[in-house]
């Protein structure tokens, strides 16, 4: 899976096809926070979601141009994130970018030093009630840049290491702790591979190579490498902590814990096809597995080993709502991007079970009660929240997408023939270039 | 999609007395112009001003904020001097033109002389094989992506019933480029039916002629069929090339231009420039080098056609 | 038009009825042997034809096979290999599922205007232009020929944004305007297609046309574009899938959600589908399916227009 599939999920994955209860009232919406019903203004709203999710947001829309009569909506949706980009792109350069669009955490260095979003702070100021530390930690660092907020974050997801209860107890091996590091993660793998058939994998971490810089860096933060500096003005890409991780999945590749990256074609989960022991994926697919794997075996949810720190590597990331600089109404336009990602919102979409983590830390209990109630729901979900809380700050630079390009291509050759030295030099090429262009 | 034909020679004007020679020319220039102008405004519209402008930008650097700012030609020089990644886009699309254009002119040549045959039955393979490439956008793209699967995809598993081993068409920098041209090649009905139309063209009274003077099927090709329909394959040779150069859609959605760059098309480089990173200057300034590229490679070729494209001339009544 | 296979008989048989009158038997031996080689060979040649076409059609519809089967299949049978080729069960209500979640009615509507408008623009303005090119003498027309070939060989990308910022600073965004409008001005490539086919009509019809006092544009109206209706038949082909697939200018023009087409739809359909591959599968395959159908039903004329048309060398 690359960046491109990544973008798919991260909008959250579309679950269930049945129409869900229109939960949540007008009244409940507006109470999470006083509303001005006095303004007037005519917004355009652009999402990158799912057509369930698009149903969702209308609804909530419904519900706001409901309690501001002054104010219409227009909503527009491209589900193709490739599509979305270019489309956001052009209109940014075009100055005709939407009133409010999803703004994901790492887009908000990119727009922002494009100057195309609006820095929310004095916005924020001025709403009562408005709690920032509400949000997860781990978004905190990433909605803002260079200390202004650009973007209110809607959902969240990390990566999750998914355990196949079943075939654990068909090899006779002990499930971990959810306190578990690399070397727990290596040695369970061995102990697996040795009762499993020769078409199943014992641990499968591609995805955490796969899915790009924001997760690619968390893994390493958890072993205290990094890809960049802080200041995103240097590679720090041969560092030895990033070195031997790297080496250390090569090796669990070589002693066969998991296929090669490509094995499989796009769409294709061999966790759900009941292949693979262990797997890591993101957070999005655990609101899609329980109707694909039904009852073809048991599965839970570990959080990501500990890495050589003590702290597991987990990185975030989230989608949002922006209000773009040129926009004519920017009190009205911030006034639905806080309607969408308020508390009530989040735990109107979380109630159907239909979506990834919420952003806010007060929509969990919603999100946890729905979790436990789906059929055929996994066990570990407190660890999953558990990881969450404690995931670590990263933030993205404005380079990240070019960065994500470089990371399709320099990372794959390390299964296939390349050593990890080489490659991490010729990364470090490709982001020295992307530095001289962002900071000249 | 390839278009079609051959140039002929502009007839000749119409022969005029002298003494009303100016007169008449003139207004018929000014027809001519009067005739033309929806197209030059149009033209000069939509098509040139972009295109003076997207020139005018590769001697900026700007990246969609605030007004370009001139740098001369540094993008150029940078381009050629400093950025593997030009070279190797380069690379990759002259590698892909050099397997797929003669692939696609023999087979698109030679299904059209099968079909060109009064069997039963050949519209209906005409329609099949044009068929493909009517299609087009992400559904085929992914499609191909999982034919192409080393160990789920269909093209492994026929080759492995023959007992050939999977080959990593997709993983492997070396096998993503012939995978490409298979892609392509699925379309070749296209061209094709171009060159069908082309060679149902070439009047039969050479046949004839031929046949009573004992000529076989191969000297016939040779010597009747190859050179009448030469400038069919000429221009369909051209807008090959100027396609193939503009090849982005499977290399964006399939490979992202990987493994380690090995598909990564010129057009790719220059959506990527353009669009993801939005460094618009210096995206022109490609663009500009690539057209520049496609107008010598073309009028090398069309020099080269000299030798083997036959005009007929002013030609007689269709069919 | 006769056929490269039937002349060799016919001159054949011509030549043995001539014989016959008065020649020996063995020479009469010698010719029916020469037809019958002649036989043979074209029997082996139609042999050859249909199994090399067969062969290569078997290929091509692989694609296609395997992605209706796959569409049909439930999810775990994506992975399983070798490959399944008829899912158990037959997933049918993958395709009501596909028309449940999107409002292809909407979209297909929007499509259809685009393109309808699409294709009477690509008929009129290059026609005009390309009779302008092909009858016509004047100062810089070669030139102004090579200039737009030349504008061919420009990839989009680098113009969009240009032409972007131009049609947002005319107020033209929202619309169908960006989309449709440059069509009625002439386009290089059917300019290019219809001054070629124009290059294959006799000059005589037109000058006897001048001769009886006809305007240039009489002449043009009702005598040659009738002549070119193969060529107008070709244009409007190309012109519809043009305008049937055309996805980028809507998605960076189009802002409100009504207003777009079908390929927009179907990439938001396509894009909405995060595991459910077959479902994906299904979704492309209706996306396939109309521009497959439409060519089916038109390619009579089409075809028949190609080949039998001037549209040559």
């Amino acid at each position: 899976m690359n960046r491109r599939e990544f973008l798919k999920y991260s909008a959250a994955a579309a679950g269930l096809a049945a129409a869900a209860p229109l939960l949540g009232s007008s009244e409940a919406f507006a109470s999470a926070r006083r509303v001005s019903s006095s303004t007037s203004a005519s917004l355009s709203l652009l999402l990158d979601h799912t057509s369930l999710e698009v149903s969702r947001f209308q609804h909530a829309v419904n519900l706001f141009e409901k309690a501001n009569p002054g104010i219409t909506v227009s909503v527009e949706n491209i589900a193709d994130a490739a599509a979305f980009y270019t489309k956001i792109n052009t209109e940014g350069v075009g100055h005709t970018l939407p009133d409010v669009w999803y703004v994901r955490t790492f887009d908000v260095a990119y727009d922002a030093l494009k100057g195309w979003t609006e820095p929310l702070n004095s916005y924020i100021a001025k709403t009562p009630g408005f709690d920032v530390n509400d949000f997860f930690p781990a978004l905190r660092s990433q909605m803002a840049y260079g200390g202004k907020i650009y973007t209110l974050p809607w959902n969240l997801s990390d990566m999750v290491i998914f355990i196949n209860k079943t075939l654990f107890q068909k090899a006779g091996v002990a499930i971990p702790s959810p306190d578990w590091t690399w070397d727990d993660f290596a040695s369970t793998a061995s102990a697996l591979k040795a009762k499993l058939s020769s078409h199943q994998y014992a641990g499968d971490v591609n995805n955490l190579l796969a899915d790009g810089y924001w997760v690619l860096e968390g893994v390493i933060a958890g072993n205290g490498g990094a890809l960049l500096s802080p200041d995103f003005k240097q590679a720090t890409t041969s560092a030895p902590a990033n070195v031997d991780l790297l080496n250390f999945f090569v090796s669990l590749h070589t002693k066969g814990y998991m296929p090669t990256p490509g094995t499989y074609p796009a769409g294709v989960d061999p966790f759900v096809a009941g292949l693979e022991a262990m797997a890591a994926n993101g957070s999005w697919v655990i609101a899609t597995y329980p109707a694909e794997i039904a009852k073809s075996f048991e599965w839970e949810l570990l959080p990501l080993p500990k890495g050589s720190t003590g702290k597991r590597g987990t990185g975030v990331a989230g989608g949002g709502f922006g209000v773009a600089s040129t926009s004519r109404n920017k009190e009205a336009a911030f006034m639905l991007a806080d309607w969408l990602t308020n508390t009530s919102s989040l735990n109107y979409v979380v109630s159907d079970y239909l979506d990834s983590l919420p952003s806010r830390q007060s929509s969990m209990p919603t999100f946890l009660k729905t979790a436990a109630n789906v059929k055929y729901a996994p066990g570990g979900m407190a660890n999953v929240v558990e990881e969450t809380k404690t995931a670590l700050p990263i933030a993205y630079p404005p380079y990240v997408i070019p960065l994500d390009t470089a990371l399709t291509n320099r990372i794959p050759p390390i299964f296939t023939g390349s050593t990890v030295t080489k490659q991490m030099s010729a990364l470090a090429g490709d982001i020295d270039t992307m530095i001289k262009e962002y900071y000249p | 999609m390839t278009a079609t034909l051959g140039v002929t020679t502009p007839a000749p004007p119409l022969a005029r007395s002298g003494a009303k020679r100016s007169g008449l020319k003139r207004r018929e220039e000014l027809e001519g112009y009067i005739w033309v102008s929806p197209w030059l405004i149009g033209f000069f519209a939509f098509t040139l001003l972009p295109f003076l402008a997207s020139f005018a930008l590769g001697f900026t650097d700007w990246n969609g904020v605030g007004t370009p700012k001139w740098v001369g030609l540094s993008n150029f020089i940078h381009l050629f001097t400093a950025d593997p990644l030009f070279w190797q886009s380069l690379k990759v699309t002259a590698i892909f033109a050099a397997l797929y254009l003669p692939l696609s002119l023999v087979l698109g040549f030679g299904l059209a002389l099968l079909m060109n045959q009064p069997l039963p039955g050949m519209r209906f393979f005409r329609t099949l094989y044009y068929a493909p490439s009517v299609l087009s956008g992400v559904a085929v793209a992914v499609l191909w992506g999982f034919i192409f699967n080393t160990n789920f995809g269909v093209l492994n598993w026929m080759l492995g019933l023959v007992g050939i081993a999977p080959v990593p068409w997709l993983e492997s920098s070396f096998w993503v480029l012939p995978a490409f041209v298979i892609m392509q090649l699925w379309g070749v009905g296209g061209s094709m039916l171009i060159y069908l139309a082309g060679i149902q063209g070439v009047p039969t009274e050479l046949y004839d002629a031929a046949l009573v003077d004992g000529a076989t099927w191969r000297s016939r090709l040779r010597h009747i069929t190859l050179p009448m329909t030469s400038p069919t394959i000429l221009f369909n040779l051209v807008l090959g090339l100027i396609g193939t150069f503009q090849i982005f859609t499977q290399a964006y959605i399939i490979t992202q231009g990987g493994p380690n760059y090995g598909s990564y098309f010129y057009a790719l480089n220059l959506y990527d420039t353009a669009f993801q990173d939005l460094r618009l200057g210096y995206a022109s300034a490609m663009a500009t080098v690539l057209f520049l590229i496609i107008a010598l490679v073309s009028a090398a070729v069309f020099r080269w056609s000299r030798t083997w494209v036959y005009y007929a001339g002013r030609r007689g009544p269709a069919g | 038009m006769t056929s490269v296979v039937e002349a060799p008989e016919r001159a054949a048989g011509e030549r043995r009825a001539r014989r016959l009158n008065g020649r020996g038997i063995a020479r009469q031996a010698r010719a029916s042997r020469r037809l019958r080689t002649k036989r043979r060979e074209a029997v082996t040649r139609a042999v050859v034809t249909y199994v090399l076409l067969i062969a290569g059609g078997v290929i091509l519809l692989i694609p296609f096979a395997w992605l209706v089967s796959t569409s049909l299949k439930p999810p775990t049978e994506v992975y399983a290999f070798p490959i399944v080729w008829i899912p158990h069960p037959a997933m049918w209500d993958n395709y009501v599922q596909v028309f449940q979640q999107s409002p292809f009615a909407r979209y297909l509507l929007n499509t259809a205007i685009i393109t309808s408008i699409g294709v009477i623009a690509s008929l009129t303005g290059s026609s005009i232009a390309a009779y302008a090119f092909a009858r016509m003498e004047f100062r810089g027309k070669r030139v102004m020929f090579a200039v737009m070939l030349a504008t061919l060989m420009v990839p989009i990308w680098t113009v969009l944004i240009p032409t972007y910022i131009f049609f947002e600073k005319i107020g033209w965004l929202n619309t169908y305007l960006p989309i449709l409008v440059p069509a009625f001005f002439a386009t290089p490539f059917n300019t290019f297609l219809m001054r070629q086919f124009f290059l294959t009509i006799p000059l005589e019809l037109e000058e006897s046309a001048r001769v009886d006092g006809a305007s240039r544009w009489y002449t043009f109206v009702r005598i040659i574009l009738p002549l070119a209706r193969p060529a107008l038949l070709i244009i409007s082909i190309f012109a519809f899938f043009y305008y049937w697939n055309e996805f980028l200018l809507p998605l960076l023009y189009i802002q409100s959600q009504d207003l777009l087409p079908v390929s927009v739809g179907v990439s938001n359909f396509v894009a909405s589908q995060q595991v459910n591959f077959p479902l994906e599968m299904a979704a492309s395959a209706i996306a396939i399916a109309p521009p497959l159908i439409l060519f089916f039903v038109f390619q009579r004329w089409f075809i028949q227009g190609i080949v039998v048309s001037g549209v040559k060398g």
